[in-house]
């Protein structure tokens, strides 16, 4: 256990150390510095700006100082809003982000949980088809369209939820609909399949046969064991809702982390980008190893050393 | 009734008639295609497909307006006989525009595919053949690429690279290869311990026909079906991209693009949203349906 966990967290530390180091050398390989479109600067006031946020040291000591800032949790100043650090905006949006991004996880979870056991429990039934159309619609219908529509009919044409920004708990109601819509289908997929894999054991016959009730079976028994992949599932599925949040933001006009990473982007803030990019990565990262070491202790068949390789 | 000898024959037993094959023998892929036409959603998708790719390359060609002509004049019209979807803030013709934007979809769909494809099954059948060390050395680095949230590799590139299709699919592709590469490393794991590998060692197949010429050809199933199932998600990372400003450069029309363009003024002119985002939801949604049908028609004990 000890040594797969080492193993593991060198392997992320690794990853993590790529990321922080490719994002640096990409943004250095851009044409132009942060201050090449402030007009008519003089070459003296250029070099004290250069000077002041240490840009005029060579290149591996800007990114040795990098490196330092990202270990120390000191993401540098952002270009464009001179008054704030990136942590600053971080600390700033990562709350609203998170809030956002939770209630958007925990109505993917459960509403693609229940959606998938109904359609497994009525089999090609009505139900069944049901729920999985809604379900190959929120796989194909991209978030930024199905919140688009969200806000046309329920925002402006029908009014029953205010149209963006975030000041209160209506506020929220759209964006996280639209953020769970691709997760909810893909978690309501998985569990069929699993539900309906789980429903033709031996052991269900078995619990079938003492006389159980169906309520017991399938909520003692089958769910439980069908929800184990679901649980792989929520590592990419963080990954998924924090990424979705970028345009989800934008178009409701959310102040949180997505939107700020968006717009550094359109203004070309490299110190924000950088800074945003490696936090969203430690955040994914921990999260795929955290879920990892979950699914290998709720079940018990899998050893944790086999579960490293595939 | 009086049922006497006569009314019996006895049939002869020709031993070599009952052996004789009497129906065709289908090969793997005839059979794959005959489940494949038996369903019906699968069809209906692959029709929408192969109409869509004939339209993005035939329409734009046969109308006569084009998709950067502005003209300020007729800007924001309803749809009309002249203009089948109306026109934008621009005066564009957003028929014209739709199928310039399907044109950068499947390009960017089929091209993004093909790299993955290329890259995968050569990076997984080198690693699955050799095994061991090579196979562990190569799919750790899998495995720490992987690792690097996808879309936040392809939005960095993006920020550093010139705006345009050929940037869109290197960054798409740059990660992209990873699941392709592990499901063909399954595969040749699988297939490699089969007898007819060792029948075609035996008989002094080298390394690289043993690959190429037995294994891959064996995994093609899977191969197929992942390919099918990769060309909407670069769809969809297109019209992403473009949507927040990061894909290709104005004044090509891109299925992204255009819904952004739309999107301030989905109040009033809706219809402006409207077409680009139903075409980008029923293309994925075809492509899925496509790739789930291909899927059991390849393999029906996948089916669920």
């Amino acid at each position: 256990m000890i040594r797969y966990l080492g193993k593991r967290i060198i392997f992320m530390l690794i990853s993590l150390f790529l990321i922080v180091t490719a994002t640096f050398f990409i943004m250095q390989a851009v044409p132009g510095g942060p201050f090449t479109s402030e007009k008519n600067v003089p070459e003296e006031i250029k070099k004290a700006l250069e000077a002041k946020y240490k840009l005029d040291l060579p290149l591996h000591e800007q990114y040795l100082n990098y490196l330092k800032g990202v270990i120390t949790w000191d993401l540098g100043p952002s270009f464009t809003e001179k008054s704030s650090t990136v942590n600053q905006m971080i600390n700033r949006g990562f709350p609203v982000s998170a809030h956002l991004g939770l209630q958007a996880l925990i109505i993917a979870i459960f509403g693609g949980i229940i959606l998938g056991v109904i359609a497994a429990l009525k089999h090609n039934k009505w139900q069944d088809y049901t729920a999985m159309v809604i379900a190959v619609l929120g796989l194909s219908v991209p978030g930024f369209i199905l919140a688009s529509f969200l806000q046309y009919f329920f925002a402006i044409q029908w009014g029953l939820f205010p149209i963006a920004k975030w000041e209160g708990f209506s506020y929220t109601v759209l964006p996280s609909l639209a953020l769970a819509a691709s997760p909810l289908a893909f978690i309501a997929r998985l569990t069929r399949s699993n539900m309906i894999e789980v429903l033709g054991q031996d052991y269900i016959k078995t619990a079938k046969a003492k006389g159980l009730h169906t309520v017991t079976i399938t909520v003692k028994h089958a769910i439980r064991n069908a929800l184990l992949p679901v649980i792989t599932y929520l590592g990419p599925l963080v990954a998924n809702i924090l990424t979705g949040a970028f345009v989800i933001e934008r178009i409701f006009g959310v102040p949180g982390l997505g939107r700020e990473f968006v717009l550094s982007i359109t203004n070309r803030d490299y110190t924000v980008i950088m800074g945003t990019t490696v936090f969203y990565s430690i955040i994914l990262v921990v999260m795929i190893l955290i879920v990892d070491i979950a699914y290998t202790l709720v079940d018990p068949r899998i050893k944790l050393a086999d579960a490293g390789r595939e | 009734m009086q049922l006497s000898k006569e009314h019996f024959e006895p049939i002869s037993v020709d031993l070599r008639q009952s052996e004789s094959i009497k129906r065709p023998s289908l090969s793997f892929w005839a059979d794959v295609w005959r489940r494949l036409r038996m369903n019906k959603v699968a069809m209906v998708s692959m029709i929408f497909i192969i109409t869509l790719i004939l339209c993005a390359i035939f329409v734009p060609m046969m109308t006569n307006n084009d998709y950067f002509t502005t003209n300020l004049a007729g800007k924001n019209q309803k749809p009309s006989a002249e203009h089948w979807f109306g026109t934008d803030d621009l005066g564009r013709d957003i028929f014209v525009r739709i199928w310039h934007g399907a044109r950068i979809s499947l390009e960017v769909g089929i091209f993004a595919a093909l790299i993955d494809l290329i890259i995968g099954v050569i990076w997984g059948g080198i690693a699955g053949f050799y095994g061991g060390k090579v196979d562990e050395v190569m799919m750790r680095i899998a495995d720490i690429l992987f690792a690097i949230p996808y879309l936040l590799v392809v939005i960095l590139l993006m920020v550093v690279l010139e705006p345009g299709v050929t940037t869109i699919i290197i960054a798409l592709t740059i990660t992209g290869w990873i699941g392709m590469a592990r499901i063909v490393r399954g595969q040749i794991l699988q297939l490699k311990s089969q007898e007819f590998v060792l029948a075609a060692r035996s008989l002094g197949a080298n390394s690289s026909r043993l690959i190429f010429k037995h294994l891959i050809p064996n995994a093609l199933g899977p191969i197929i079906v992942t390919l099918s199932l990769t060309v909407p998600n670069a769809i969809f990372a297109e019209s992403f991209l473009s949507f927040i400003g990061l894909g290709v450069a104005a004044p090509i029309a891109s299925w992204g693009t255009m819904s952004s363009e739309g999107l301030p003024a989905m109040k009033y002119f809706p219809w402006r949203l409207m077409f680009p985002a139903v075409f980008i939801s029923i293309t994925i949604l075809a492509f899925n349906l496509f790739g789930d049908g291909l899927r059991d028609a390849v393999d029906p004990r996948l089916r669920k």
